[in-house]
């Protein structure tokens, strides 16, 4: 989600409440008798009022799994999420009287500030990753199809090849035709032994390997100037009729690289979520025996 | 070359959407099925952490905090405090286990507050004593807590002693000392000057010149049994004041914080003797109640008696009689008469002269005619509501805080005891500030009324139920009892 | 088509005694339909070129030859002794005629296998119904030995080889009809048939299983093997034979009403019920069986106020520059200014009643045009009504005399109506307009043709009868739609109040259908404005108010890429789902959405072409001018919001995610039971029910019961929007 000025309303208010909080905690914290605590009356209500921003904020979940339900625009949801829950973080301050407290309490403090850190970082995440992906994944695809695609394309590659073949000293290729008689209307390019070898030592030592492996960053065809390079190369050793095959060839590997960039950068746009998510699960059903028992021993 | 796309490499919406498998986003997704997997295992993580402080019975993760220094050696048997109590008796299980009042009344007696009886409601200790707050005092209470009723007091049933509204203790938020404000009053039992005993020399009856210091008369009460007054006697050395407690501690019964009640056998009869007649060299012993003082005309009548036996000459004296009415009778001849006649003269004089030069008396009472003396109302503990240590201010001289003063006009009662203002001059913040000294509510007043005369309270724990070591122990005290 | 070349001379002909004038060119056999006589014909439909093959048509012409009348055209004879002579005179049902008939009919009856699956199952084989008539029903000539055999690998057609007379009407109509051209003849002399892409078995072929060959089909050689199944909510579905018994379906092949069993339903309406309201959008037609309905008209004219739910097509076309209220997909308002109205039915606003008896069809014109209907229909008796679907109609619309019928009802009744509806015109006087009646032409556009291009000298004026009529202006980088006119809407006249040409292209909207235009000509039009300055005022107004707009909108456009929008289209789409990439954290929450608003199928791939920052998502965006409507059962069709939806009567063939340049059509599997009927007719014996796969198409329906799109309403991060193409070109520009 990209923090634009659409936000503004949510921020005026996540502060105005925020002031009202601190204010409301610093009038209570000076005037009640044995200071803050939760256990009083106001420490209750901050630690109610953080709980159920909490748990609205993870009420997003279930209502992206249910996403037919019409209980309000998923958009505005989040902002909630984004604004509310980071308000819930002060509140939870309050009602612990700004301390980290011991044993369950103090477990429950550090799991809220994992969980609102990576909320944040995720935001951040959010805000910058999406417009970088745009710029620098042209061909971007389905991150969870990225393995089918991957293999579509390694038979795109193995297609233009296919019809590579060695008779004695020499090697045969069909290429696409120059002029179109009809749409499959192909030609055959005799290439010497030499560059035919070239050509399928290339082909089955780097492209091949390199296209089958998914998220081969080490890879010479991983940087995009060496890519170039080699298949400028590639280029040379081949006659002009077979220089569409590479070009076929190299625009593959150039889908392939912005696959294996699409593939980490997904991964980094999303990864905070195995922490946050569970962490938040976690915070819920904990603060949830933490309210109970306390409200026991009250 | 560039600009044409080569081959099929083309790329249109159809072709675009066309790749996929449509179904693909059904089943969940790696992601998801990790975050899943890590919601679970946490889950269970936090499960079992909590389901093993259960079978451990360790219940104080749940702890809101660490308990005070006092408690802490049962601290981790929450049941110990956290029990539900349903009328008055200890229920098992339950929600609620909130520190009742009778938890904390199994150890400690704590005696209601003064005004108990006047208060619409008694406030729970825990209002007060608020534990969970790591290794304080909870003793130590707030003002706050205190002025949030001395503030403004409504009962009308009140003590009178007890200011309606006290805000605090700076200028005139806290009302004159009630002892202070009674003084002012009424005239003193006791008739001293301290400007006529003070800063002069005085001849004791040994005729001893001495300058009279403060320590002369007034001692800590723990001084007062073991050490011999310097004008108790007149033939006493004179002796130094015994070092003081090596304890400086301030506790209301440490016997050093209060000034003992100067009496006349320990001060005033180094230099003022009571005789009650010029022929007779003893002196009479200070009666210490009305029953002495009527016990008095036997005494002398003993003396005279005493006296006659061994003197009989003294008959044909003539006496020398100041007593107008009794010029006019002839001397006793028979020592019977002349013992009455002593004896009522000594009563005379001891009436109009001796003691009236101290005490203020009421007319005379009862069938020996005797004074009947004013009680001289002294206490050590002048402030009944409030403790005052002597002990604490050791370091100020007396002067500076019992002004007394230095006019030779003996007819000014004197009044020594403080005001407010005093105290007020050093007490005027709280101890944090520099060049303050505290001036919290518990350092002068305490809630519960202490009796010091409690009864001793029946004990209830053993120590290994509030160690928790009880187990252990059991086994070991039950076995050799079961093999019996 | 030729509605230029208003001046013709005609040529008069005199058939079985009765003589006609025609326009030179017209066959002889659309000479006698027009004039109500019978030319038997095997080979010749009326939509379809004519070929001459079957030779029944033969007629004598008193030439050299009989001739055939389907092909045989008539033209001035200059060797006519006299001038008042006929041109041609023919005989057509002559004793030689009617013998050469019998003896081309016991030939093709000696091939035929009597019966043949057609006269089983539907009894309306042509062939063996036209040699019942002549008596040849037994052939003296040897049967054939030689089976052709049959084909059955279509899941919905049986071909029967053997009952093929090569009358090649099932290849015209693949060709002509649907442009599939998967049909074709094969072979030579016995062996001659048709074959499918070059011999392969129907079912592997290249076939979309549209079904019109077997529509077209005159014998059983092409049958159908499974019915559609059309939902009706009441009703009770008509057997095909009562079907075929009644006029209205006299030209209609068997093998269409049996195929679409269920789209027609026999219904039952005491007096006083209503069979639809003013307003309300409907996608039926009814046919009066028995008892009187009245029509009623309550809107006055030139104050038409709609309510909720009426859909017109206004506020999207015109208020371009406006920005269509996101959140409200129902109810809109829409803002009509023009109102269609029901074909052949005189609704005078002063005597706001008229009465349709037995064999009326009315509402047609609303389910075709999936308009609002514009009358009120209630039954005036007891009513015995057919309710049919739109394929119904749109088959019935096929027959050249049903449709003439149609048009003379519209230039006697509503015309006037249409005129007078319309605030522009509703100061014209009712003698005008009676006196214009017959000075003015109905045409019929074939869909995407072009009535007149920019720059053409302008001669006429026109009302839009049916249809929609698409505005364009080339500019730099393409043409650029300026609106889409409506039903009821006119167009023409700036250039005739102007410099006499046209400023904009108009052209027939659709790749779907046929837009009828009502044409005024010129001098007809400049005298109307010269006898009604009120017209005149009212009219140009409306012209500047347009171009204005058409300023504005030139000024807005200057900055954005024009040429890759109008490349990929997107101008056309009423509702494209963008997604703004800067947002966008490929979540595919909208993809699941989309899953979840249709039973775990999704109408979404999020995947597509990018135009700057926007991705352009492949979900239907519900173009303006759909190249997908090509069902042969109806069911991809569009709403009374021009939304396109698939309904449940896709049979799966494909033809329109063929036909979808963006991959927005999807088909997908799913599971069924069917039931006993529908296996007896897969020929699975007599299982009571059974779990299987079919395949339907689908593609987004805006979800349109619920206010906004799901997937939409589904993005957390704000990144997914509906927008038409001028809103998207706005979005671009900032």
């Amino acid at each position: 989600m990209h923090i634009d000025r659409s936000h503004r309303a949510w921020v005026l208010w996540t502060a105005a409440l925020f002031m009202l909080a601190l204010c409301g905690y610093l009038l209570y914290a000076f005037r009640f008798q044995n200071g803050p605590s939760g256990g009083s009356v106001p420490g209750l209500i901050f630690g109610g009022a953080g709980y159920i921003l909490m748990l609205y904020a993870a009420f997003l979940s279930v209502r992206k799994k249910f996403s037919r339900w019409r209980i309000g625009r998923a958009t505005t949801w989040m902002r909630g999420h984004l604004w509310l829950g980071l308000l819930s973080y002060p509140l939870i301050f309050f009602h612990a009287g700004l301390s980290f407290g011991h044993g369950l309490t103090f477990a429950l403090m550090l799991i809220l500030s994992v969980v609102i850190v990576t909320g944040v970082a995720g935001a951040a995440l959010q805000h910058y990753m999406p417009r970088m992906i745009t710029e620098r994944v042209g061909r971007e695809t389905i991150y969870y199809q990225i393995d089918r695609v991957q293999q579509d394309l390694a038979h795109e590659a193995d297609s233009l090849l296919v019809s590579l073949f060695r008779k004695d000293t020499q090697y045969g290729l069909l290429v696409p035709a120059a002029e179109k008689t009809h749409a499959n209307a192909t030609t055959l390019v005799v290439l010497s032994e030499y560059s035919g070898d070239q050509l399928r030592k290339a082909y089955e030592d780097n492209i091949k390997p390199y296209l089958s492996h998914r998220g081969a960053y080490r890879h010479t065809l991983h940087d995009a100037r060496r890519a170039k390079s080699f298949f400028a190369d590639l280029r040379t050793l081949v006659p002009e009729p077979v220089r569409p095959v590479i070009d076929g060839l190299e625009s593959i590997c150039d889908e392939k690289r912005d696959l294996d960039r699409q593939s980490r950068f997904h991964r980094i746009l999303h990864f905070w979520l195995l922490v946050h998510v569970p962490l938040a699960f976690l915070l819920l059903v904990l603060g949830g025996i933490h309210a109970v028992m306390a409200l026991r021993y009250g | 070359m560039a600009e044409q796309p080569p081959l099929r490499r083309a790329r249109t919406a159809k072709w675009l959407s066309g790749r996929y498998d449509l179904n693909y986003f059904k089943g969940g997704t790696g992601f998801s099925r990790w975050r899943l997997g890590f919601c679970l295992i946490l889950a269970v993580v936090a499960l079992v952490w909590l389901g093993g402080e259960l079978a451990a019975k360790r219940q104080t993760i749940y702890s809101a905090g660490s308990v005070s220094a006092a408690h802490s050696f049962f601290g981790s048997r929450c049941e110990v405090c956290h029990t539900t109590m349903i009328k008055g008796v200890r229920q098992v299980g339950g929600f609620s286990q909130t520190a009742s009042d009778e938890a904390c009344l199994s150890c400690h007696q704590a005696p209601d507050h003064h005004s108990q009886g006047t208060q619409p409601q008694s406030p729970s200790c825990s209002s007060c004593h608020v534990e969970h707050q790591g290794p304080v005092r909870l003793a130590h209470v707030q003002d706050a807590q205190c002025l949030s009723c001395h503030s403004d007091l409504k009962e009308q049933k009140r003590d009178t002693l007890i200011a309606a509204h006290v805000r605090g203790f700076e200028g005139s938020q806290h009302p004159e000392f009630a002892p202070v404000l009674k003084r002012l009053d009424t005239p003193p039992a006791i008739i001293f000057h301290h400007v006529a005993h003070m800063g002069k020399s005085l001849k004791t009856l040994n005729q001893d010149l001495v300058a009279l210091q403060c320590a002369d008369c007034h001692r800590p009460l723990a001084a007062a049994g073991h050490s011999d007054w310097k004008y108790r006697q007149i033939d006493l050395p004179s002796e130094t004041t015994p070092a003081p407690d090596a304890s400086h501690r301030v506790r209301p019964d440490s016997r050093r914080e209060l000034m003992t009640m100067p009496s006349y056998t320990q001060q005033c009869a180094g230099c003022h003797d009571l005789k009650f007649d010029s022929l007779v060299a003893d002196s009479l012993k200070h009666p210490e109640s009305q029953k002495d003082v009527l016990a008095l005309p036997g005494i002398l009548q003993q003396k005279f008696q005493d006296y006659i036996r061994r003197h009989p000459e003294a008959l044909r004296e003539t006496p020398q009689t100041r007593i107008p009415e009794q010029n006019s009778t002839p001397a006793p001849r028979d020592p019977d008469t002349w013992v009455q006649l002593r004896v009522a003269r000594a009563e005379h004089f001891l009436g109009q002269n001796t003691c009236k030069y101290c005490h203020q008396l009421e007319p005379m009472s009862g069938a020996a005619g005797l004074p009947r003396v004013k009680e001289s109302g002294f206490k050590p503990r002048q402030m009944v509501n409030a403790v005052f240590s002597h002990e604490a201010h050791i370091s100020v001289t007396c002067e500076s805080c019992h002004v007394f003063s230095h006019s030779d006009n003996l007819q000014v009662t004197e009044k020594l005891l403080p005001g407010i203002a005093t105290c007020q001059a050093c007490h005027n913040g709280t101890p944090a500030q520099e060049g303050k000294a505290e001036n919290g509510c518990f350092l002068c007043h305490q809630y519960h009324k202490w009796d010091p005369q409690r009864e001793m309270f029946p004990s209830k724990y053993t120590i290994e139920q509030l160690t928790g070591t009880s187990r252990a122990a059991d086994k070991q005290t039950e076995k050799p009892a079961g093999e019996k | 088509m030729s509605h230029t070349g208003t001046e013709q001379t005609e040529v008069r002909l005199v058939i079985d005694g009765q003589s006609i004038t025609v326009p030179i060119g017209t066959t002889i056999f659309d000479a006698a339909r027009t004039h109500g006589i019978p030319i038997p014909v095997l080979c010749h439909q009326q939509d379809i070129t004519p070929v001459g093959v079957c030779r029944m048509c033969v007629v004598d012409t008193h030439e050299r030859a009989y001739a055939a009348a389907c092909i045989r055209k008539v033209e001035p004879n200059a060797r006519k002794a006299k001038p008042e002579d006929p041109d041609l005179v023919v005989e057509t049902n002559s004793e030689n005629v009617r013998a050469a008939r019998k003896t081309l009919l016991e030939l093709m009856m000696a091939d035929h296998p009597t019966p043949c699956v057609r006269q089983q199952q539907k009894k309306d084989c042509e062939l063996e119904g036209l040699a019942a008539e002549y008596g040849a029903t037994t052939s003296p000539y040897p049967h054939r030995e030689l089976t052709r055999g049959r084909d059955t690998t279509s899941p919905i057609i049986l071909v029967d080889h053997a009952a093929c007379i090569l009358c090649d009407r099932c290849v015209r109509a693949c060709a002509e009809l649907r442009d599939n051209f998967v049909i074709a003849r094969q072979g030579k002399g016995y062996n001659a048939g048709i074959a499918f892409d070059l011999g392969k078995p129907m079912g592997s072929s290249s076939c979309v299983s549209c079904g019109e060959c077997m529509y077209s089909c005159p014998t059983g050689a092409l049958t159908n093997t499974v019915s559609v199944k059309h939902e009706f909510k009441t009703g009770t579905p008509c057997e095909t034979a009562d079907l075929m018994a009644l006029d209205v379906f006299q030209h209609v092949s068997g093998n269409f009403l049996d195929f679409n069993k269920g789209a027609v339903v026999k219904r039952h309406f005491k007096k006083g019920e209503f069979f639809f309201r003013e307003g309300e959008g409907s996608s039926t037609a009814f046919y009066i069986l028995e008892g009187l309905v009245d029509m009623y008209i309550s809107t006055q004219q030139a104050h038409v106020h709609t309510e909720e739910q009426r859909g017109t097509f206004s506020s999207r076309m015109r208020s371009k520059l406006v920005n269509r209220h996101q959140h409200r997909r129902q109810g809109e308002d829409m803002g009509r200014t023009h109102v269609v109205v029901d074909g052949g039915l005189e609704l005078p606003c002063d005597q706001p009643e008229g009465q349709r008896g037995p064999g009326a069809l009315f509402g047609e014109m609303s389910c075709m045009n999936a308009h609002p209907h514009s009358t009120t229909a209630r039954a005036a008796t007891d009513c015995v009504v057919l309710e049919m679907r739109r394929n119904i109609v749109d088959m019935l619309r096929r027959n050249k005399t049903f449709r003439e019928n149609l048009d003379e009802l519209y230039l006697t009744h509503t015309l006037e109506l249409h005129l007078r509806k319309s605030p522009v015109f509703s100061s014209l006087t009712r003698e005008f307009i009676q006196a214009l009646r017959s000075k003015v032409r109905l045409v019929r556009i074939a869909p995407g043709e072009i009535i007149f291009k920019q720059g053409d000298l302008a001669d006429a004026f026109y009302l839009v009868r049916r249809g929609f009529v698409k505005v364009t202006e080339s500019c730099a980088g393409g043409d650029l739609v300026l609106a889409y006119l409506p039903a009821g809407s006119h167009f023409g006249e700036p250039a005739l109040l102007g410099d006499g040409k046209h400023m904009a292209t108009c052209s027939a909207l659709d790749n779907v259908d046929h837009v009828d235009l009502v044409r005024i000509a010129g001098e007809d039009f400049k005298e109307m404005i010269r006898l009604f300055p009120q017209v005149h005022a009212e009219l140009q107004k409306v012209h500047d108010e347009h171009m204005r707009e058409n300023q504005k909108r030139m000024a807005n456009i200057s900055d954005v890429p024009l040429a890759e929008f109008l490349h990929q289209g997107l101008v056309e789409a009423q509702s494209l789902l963008v997604l703004n990439l800067d947002n966008c954290t490929r979540c595919d929450q909208c993809v699941k959405a989309c899953a979840d608003a249709h039973d775990g199928v999704t109408r979404l791939v999020r995947d597509g072409l990018r135009v700057d920052n926007f991705l352009i998502a492949t979900s239907c965006r519900h173009c303006r001018d759909p190249l997908c409507m090509v069902c042969p059962v109806g069911a991809i069709h569009r709403q009374v919001t021009l939304d396109v939806t698939i309904d449940d009567t896709c049979i799966g063939c494909g033809e329109c995610a063929q036909n979808c340049p963006y991959g927005n059509i999807n088909l997908h599997e799913f599971e069924v039971t069917l039931h006993g009927e529908e296996l007896a007719a897969l020929g699975a014996g007599q299982a009571h029910a059974k779990k299987a796969t079919v395949r339907k198409a689908t593609s987004c329906n805006l979800c349109n019961e619920l206010k906004e799109p799901s997937c939409v309403y589904a993005c957390p991060h704000d990144a997914a929007h509906r927008v038409t193409g001028e809103e998207f070109r706005d979005m671009l520009k900032k």
